[in-house]
């Protein structure tokens, strides 16, 4: 009898260790929105679907008028990125197909066709010229990427690069990081598949 | 495709999109169905068909 109770103390504290641990991973991982942030969630979940749509979170920004924000668009993406339930359209294309802008994902692929072809990583430069933004775009874009974990920063001998996270680099060439965005004259912009 | 060429046959629709292998964008523009436009012209558009 006195043998045993210390194993049930010992079990009881590691039940609460574990309950303490899994609370504090969801808690990390459901985000809660603002108000304005749901707005743009219920706006992707009504369209999602429709017309082939899988548009992407700056698009319903813009299309429910949130100040545009660096900021709110990583809240939303990383809501959508842990919440695969919310729609099909998630699971089938990927929240990277959703939350990244056209720049981004042209950003992605420029350092992502590098490494594939065993080139060295184009610079800030080469980027900019590469996708046709300026230098202050691409700068942006890389800070988005690392935060979504798609890149990964290494600084050597003073030197920044990045380098892409090994899961993308064996993603399928030619289908990631992909967008279409239709643009109709009545104002309405969606992405398709 | 498919949509331009039925759900929005009478609209004009643009469409920004990438070239698959590269970082180059290109610029389309359909006016009721039809290509009216293409940037950069040497856009290869595959309309479908057997």
């Amino acid at each position: 009898m006195l043998s045993t109770r210390p194993r049930h103390w010992l079990l009881l504290a590691l039940s609460g260790l574990l309950l303490f641990a899994s609370d504090t991973r969801a808690a990390g991982n459901q985000r809660q929105l603002k108000p304005q942030e749901q707005k743009v969630i219920d706006y992707l979940v009504k369209d999602w679907g429709q017309d082939f749509s899988v548009t992407s979170v700056d698009i319903a920004m813009n299309a429910v008028k949130v100040q545009p924000s660096e900021e709110t668009r990583f809240r939303i993406g990383s809501y959508i990125k842990v919440h695969p339930e919310l729609h099909e359209v998630i699971r089938r294309w990927g929240w990277i197909t959703l939350v990244l802008t056209p720049d981004e994902k042209l950003i992605a692929r420029a350092l992502i066709n590098a490494e594939r072809e065993n080139k060295p990583a184009p610079g800030i430069a080469e980027l900019a010229k590469a996708v046709t933004v300026d230098e202050a775009q691409v700068k942006r874009g890389l800070s988005m990427l690392e935060r979504y974990e798609v890149l990964r920063k290494e600084t050597s001998a003073g030197q920044t690069s990045y380098r892409v996270m090994p899961h993308y680099i064996k993603w399928e060439p030619r289908l990631d990081f992909v967008f279409h965005k239709v643009s109709l004259d009545d104002g309405r912009q969606f992405n398709t598949n | 495709m498919l949509l331009v060429s039925s759900k929005l046959a009478n609209e004009r629709v643009m469409i920004d999109d990438s070239s698959p292998e590269g970082t180059a964008r290109i610029h389309l523009v359909f006016d009721k169905g039809k290509l009216i436009s293409q940037d950069p012209a040497s856009t290869v558009f595959f309309l479908g068909g057997g």
